[in-house]
Order: C-alpha cells, then structure tokens, then sequence
C-alpha cells in the first residue's frame, strides 16, 4: 500500500466505528461510553479527513473539503476504478 | 436521564413517557409479538479488526462458515 | 441533503477469473432482496416513522445501504469493464452485452430490471420494521449463497462484510421495534 492508500484505509477504519456507533446511539441514545466513543472518533476523523484533503485533493464535494491546489475533486480514480 | 430530550419522541398523541432503560429482554411479552435482545454494549474491536469483521461490536459478530459442498472447488 | 465521499465503505479487490460471479452479484444490486431496494425501502419509509429512533435509524441504514450499492456496483464494473462480447456472453451476460454493452443496470441475474414492487411502506411502525427486519436475514441469506459461489479471496473478503452487516442492521430495527413496542405499551398504561 501506498501513503495515500494507508491514509484512506484509517479514514475507512475510523469512519466505519463512527457509523457503526451512529447505528447503536440511534437505539441506545442515553448510552454515555457510546457517546465519548462517538465524540473521541469523531475528532479523530476530522483530523484524518483534513490531512488527506491537503494532500490528495477533497474527499467530499459541495464544500465539505476544501481544494487546495486547483479544482482536483475531478481527479481520478474514482471509488470505482 | 433528561425527561425533556424524550419530549416529542412517541410522536403520537399527547403523552410521552419515559421508557428508558429499555431492559435486554421485556419483563412482559405478549403473544403475536416478536422480541429481539436490547443490545448492552461494552467493549468494541480494534478499529482496523472491525472494519476487517463489518463490525465494531464482538458480540454481535456472527461469521458465516461456507457449508461443505459450497464452494466451486468442493462441488 | 446527501453529500457524497470519494470512497467506498470498504476497499473492494476482485480477481479477474470469477468473471461468471459478474451475473450473479446482480441479485445484490437490482434483484428482489437487494442493496438498492433496501435504501429506497428504507429511505421512504422514514417519513412515516413515529419515533425519532425510529428516524433517525432509516435515514442512517438507507444512507449505509448507498454505500452498498456502490461496492456491489464496483464489483461488477471490475468483472466487466474490459470483458470482450465473447466474454459477456461466456459470463451469461451476452444479452446484457446486446441491450447496452458493458454498461451496469440495476437488474437481477436474469436481467429483470428493479422495481419499487420490491418494496412496501404501511406507516404502521411494527409492520414497517419487521418488513425490514425480514429484509436483512433475506439479504443475509442470498450473501451466503453468494460466498458459497465463489473462491475468489477479495470477492469473498467483502461479501463476508456485507453479509455482517445485514446481521447488524437486523440487531438495530429489532432494537428500534422494541422501542416501539414499549411506547405502545407505556401508552396503553399512562
């Protein structure tokens, strides 16, 4: 793996036990460990995200990445390919 | 456990009542009722063996074994 | 609002020689119990949902469910994309090839294209929430025919992912259904 696959893949990992931790708190919403959990990631996964935007081009559209270095968002490859 | 964060959450009619902590199981069933265990949950995989699981939680990992004869090589 | 990320949930590796699984991956993206039926079962029932739980989880698992439909789609695309006409037709996708070449189309195996009758919404939450729940172990059950269909490593490696999370999903409506039923229980009471 590459650095930019490696960074994706932590992006992929700490996103995954954020989703999976929105799914429980949506049943479980008084659950306190769940929330830091939650909040703790979450943090982490704003930092992760800002990192590969930097480096890689936005990783979100309509705003939620910057692009620095010119518009890249239409770079490839796509998930897809 | 705030009252307020649970007003407007039965959504119908005027009364809405505190049903939390839901238990694992119901203390009364009825029939014509399915029940599935409340999850409690208290420990989490390691990031990268939850995503490798497609869960973050152990106890609800539940992995598929292939029968004998699936398999294209075990026809 | 949806806004979309420039990845996929889980990173898809297929092998080129499981070029016949191209056909069958199809049930998971258009066929009766697939990804795609599954967020649009999801994402139209939420509107009639009566408790935020019950709101917040369509929205969430039919978001997830996108996700899906995307990895069973770059599945397929990997299988497809260079495959010649002979080998469309070798993989039992030659009447794929003669409609629209290599192009994906939200179908079943045989070719028969999604339709919303795949899906039901009643407003009633325990109707609505065990229709989904009856959803996911059917979604389970037809990534355990799917697994036992191919040796190819990657393949297997995400459908084993996917048919994970379909047990997860049913834990959480199962989860959202007690909630319902103990607001109809709390009702009968106060």
């Amino acid at each position: 793996m590459n650095d930019k696959e490696i960074l994706l893949r932590s992006i992929q990992e700490v996103e995954f036990a954020l989703l999976e931790l929105n799914l429980y708190l949506d049943t479980h919403r008084y659950d306190r460990l769940a929330l830091m959990e939650y909040n703790y990631y979450a943090q982490n996964l704003m930092m992760l995200k800002y990192n590969f935007d930097m480096k890689y081009g936005p990783l979100m559209n309509f705003g939620f990445s910057p692009s620095v270095d010119g518009w890249r968002w239409i770079e490839g490859p796509w998930p897809w390919e | 456990m705030k009252e307020d964060n649970n007003a407007n959450n039965a959504g119908v009619g005027n009364v809405y009542p505190c049903i939390y902590p839901i238990p694992f199981m119901p203390q009364y069933v009825a029939l014509a009722n399915a029940y599935v265990p409340y999850q409690q949950h208290a420990k989490s995989f390691l990031l990268c063996e939850a995503l490798k699981k497609g869960t973050l939680f152990p106890e609800l990992y539940q992995p598929y074994e292939v029968k004998i004869g699936g398999g294209r090589h075990n026809e | 609002m949806w806004v979309y990320e420039k990845k996929l949930q889980y990173p898809v590796k297929v092998g080129k020689c499981d070029m016949r699984m191209a056909k069958y991956l199809y049930t998971q993206y258009g066929g009766p119990d697939g990804e795609l039926g599954a967020a649009i079962r999801y994402l139209n029932q939420r509107y009639t949902m009566p408790t935020n739980e019950a709101k917040g989880l369509l929205t969430d698992i039919g978001t997830e469910e996108l996700a899906h439909v995307e990895m069973i789609c770059t599945m397929i695309y990997q299988l497809t994309k260079d495959a010649t006409p002979q080998q469309m037709e070798e993989a039992g996708l030659g009447t794929n090839y003669a409609i629209r070449a290599n192009a994906l189309f939200p179908a079943d195996p045989n070719g028969v294209p999604w339709t919303a009758s795949y899906i039901q919404a009643h407003s009633d939450p325990v109707t609505d929430l065990t229709e989904n729940m009856a959803a996911e172990q059917k979604a389970r059950a037809a990534y355990e025919n799917l697994i036992s269909m191919t040796d190819d490593h990657g393949m297997r490696d995400a459908l084993k992912f996917l048919r994970e999370r379909e047990v997860v999903h049913f834990q959480r409506f199962g989860e959202a259904l007690r909630i319902v039923q103990e607001y109809q229980a709390a009702k009968k009471i106060f």
